[in-house]
């Protein structure tokens, strides 16, 4: 049997919906960690994994289990949402290679490797954690979650928008172009590809069937508010995760 | 006793009394400033890498440094300089030579469009005219034209809202395109692009080609910015590596006395034009070359914090703004702080390959 243990921030609440459709056990844990929780934050330090994090991890496993472990992580699945859901001070565009839309009139256009440069930083510390983890675990293997690619509709975005993004608000909020957001998902991405690839570890890309045909996030895929998955999207990707550690235990 | 012509001068005449019995760390070069600037007064930077210095100085100091060209508000999280902001007023990189800040005028209000538009020889795109800027380049193309047009939208409004424009002239040696005479700033093959000696030749430029260059520099953008005051300093950091068949310390000093002497006809013909003695407080055998770091050339610390004391004495109208000096006590500083971190494209000209 597989114990695949899943740490991540607000994004893993759709896979935690997603396991309570699927028969059990699944052989799926979860860990969600709040950022603001300062009990377990920095998750990793120059002198190891943070204590409290430990504690709660070896809890969430099951003790007599010896079936091969996999890890999975989604942290940072807002960060493309933070700078693109709505519109800024600056409006921005972004040229991306095979994004075959016009830039927008009066946008400044930001250089890809400047925001990759930015999707890095954030991402640092998530990655220092995910490999001290899988260090300290022994994992067969691990694997990241892609955040969900964007709602096309503003309309839906306007309706189901969180607080967070709001309260940055002083006036009424303007939600971003979509092909804008979808841009800065893809190049969110391609970071994410990289460190994956950089540290071992593999990307899950977000599963097509909740994928639009235009590449937007699908009516079934969309969680109860503007930027989070729902159980179905939390479903499909825990099928892929199931899929891709089956190979692995029959390799 | 006839009485001689040098007999009434004030001190700072005589070497003896402004330089011998003065202690180092005194010497002062300014005789007076025509102008003090307020901390409302938009100062733009431009120039060699030494001219970083003043920028980074007058931003710490509470002065409006003005930056027409910011790192994206999306991406403030990162540090300010990441990718060539704040180094300038504008994303321009280091400018060395007159021709090149003419040619960056030119090119701001559409006067000039070099060939070369961009270089691709790693697989990405590098914009030739400041190749340092962007450090992993530009996907695309089209990447690369529409940030090219916004930083020089941004180097218009630094011109045009300047009240002073701070020049540090840095080089007389450059490389030319022969197609269409546009200037490099730093060799075709050091940073990207490929040298060929068909298309690029080497030019170092005389006193009167500097000096005009200067000239129509100074006119054009005084028709765009009248009331704009200008600030030259000369570069006292030696050439990183000549071309010309000379020692390079032979080579430095040629290239230090044009600039210098294009600063004295300038100031001496346009009201609007100040030289500023930096190259003299650094250079001067009053500081017995401490102002250097052991390489003999970069600039340290102490040195910079001479200039902008001597700066800060005649230019800046509020004494009690935060110091522009550091804080920190020289002989607390490792080697490495003490030698000044700056931007400087022209240094790799003088790695090993």
């Amino acid at each position: 049997m597989k114990r695949v243990l899943h740490l991540g921030n607000s994004h893993i609440n759709a896979l935690v919906a997603g396991n309570k459709t699927i028969s059990q056990p699944s052989g799926h844990f979860f860990l969600p960690i709040d950022g603001a929780d300062k009990t377990i934050s920095p998750m990793v330090t120059n002198s190891g994994i943070n204590n409290e994090l430990l504690t709660r991890i070896n809890k969430i496993l099951p003790e007599n289990d010896t079936g091969k472990l996999f890890t999975s992580f989604c942290f940072g699945g807002n960060y493309h949402n933070a700078i693109g859901l709505l519109v800024n001070e600056e409006p921005f565009d972004l040229v991306v290679p095979g994004f075959p839309e016009a830039i927008l009139p009066n946008h400044r256009v930001i250089p890809i490797s400047q925001l990759m440069s930015y999707f890095s930083t954030k991402y640092t510390a998530a990655f220092q954690a995910a490999l001290a983890i899988n260090k300290q675990f022994s994992v067969t293997k691990s694997f990241w979650i892609a955040p969900p690619p964007p709602i096309k509709s503003e309309v839906t975005i306007r309706s189901k928008i969180e607080k967070w993004f709001t309260d940055r608000y002083t006036t009424e909020f303007l939600v971003n172009h979509a092909h804008v957001r979808k841009k800065l998902w893809h190049v969110n991405n391609l970071v994410l590809k990289d460190l994956c690839d950089k540290n071992n570890i593999d990307l899950i890309a977000t599963p097509k069937s909740m994928i639009t045909e235009d590449g937007f996030l699908s009516e079934a895929g969309m969680g109860s508010d503007s930027t989070h998955g729902s159980y179905r999207f939390g479903q499909a990707v825990l099928e892929t995760i199931d899929i891709k550690c089956e190979m692995e235990i029959n390799a | 006793m006839t009485k001689h012509p040098y007999a009434d001068l004030d001190s700072y005449h005589f070497w003896s009394k402004s330089i011998s019995k003065i202690t180092a760390d005194n010497v002062d070069p300014v005789v007076s400033a025509p102008f003090t600037l307020s901390q409302s007064d938009k100062i733009v930077t431009a120039g060699s890498c030494f001219a970083q210095h003043l920028a980074k100085r007058l931003e710490e100091s509470g002065y409006n440094y003005y930056v027409t060209e910011n790192l994206p508000e999306i991406l403030s999280d990162l540090p300010k300089n990441e990718f060539g902001y704040r180094t300038y007023s504008a994303r321009y990189g280091n400018i060395y030579t007159a021709r090149q800040l003419l040619q960056l005028f030119d090119r701001a209000y559409g006067l000039f469009i070099p060939e070369q538009e961009f270089w691709n020889t790693k697989g990405y795109f590098v914009d030739p005219w400041r190749p340092a800027v962007e450090a992993n380049g530009y996907k695309t193309l089209s990447e690369l034209r529409f940030d090219r047009q916004y930083h020089l939208s941004s180097v218009r409004k630094a011109f045009e809202e300047a009240d002073l424009f701070i020049f540090t002239l840095g080089l007389t040696e450059a490389w030319i395109d022969t197609r269409d005479g546009a200037v490099y700033p730093v060799a075709p093959g050091v940073i990207d692009g490929a040298f060929n000696p068909e298309l690029h030749k080497f030019h170092n430029f005389s006193v009167t080609e500097v000096l005009s260059d200067m000239k129509t520099f100074l006119d054009k953008l005084w028709a765009i910015n009248k009331n704009v005051k200008v600030l030259l300093t000369v570069s006292p950091v030696p050439l990183a590596a000549t071309y010309e068949n000379k020692q390079v310390m032979v080579a430095t000093t040629y290239s230090k006395s044009v600039l210098r002497v294009v600063a004295e006809e300038l100031s001496n013909q346009f009201e609007n034009v100040t030289y500023f003695p930096s190259y003299e407080i650094i250079t001067g055998s009053f500081n017995d070359g401490r102002y250097f770091a052991k390489n003999k050339r970069d600039v340290v610390e102490e040195g910079v914090d001479h200039v902008m004391r001597v700066f800060r004495k005649h230019f800046l109208s509020d004494a009690a703004s935060t110091p522009i000096e550091k804080d920190k006590p020289l002989a607390n500083k490792s080697f490495s702080e003490r030698v000044t971190q700056l931007e400087c494209e022209e240094s790799l000209l003088d790695l090993d390959p």
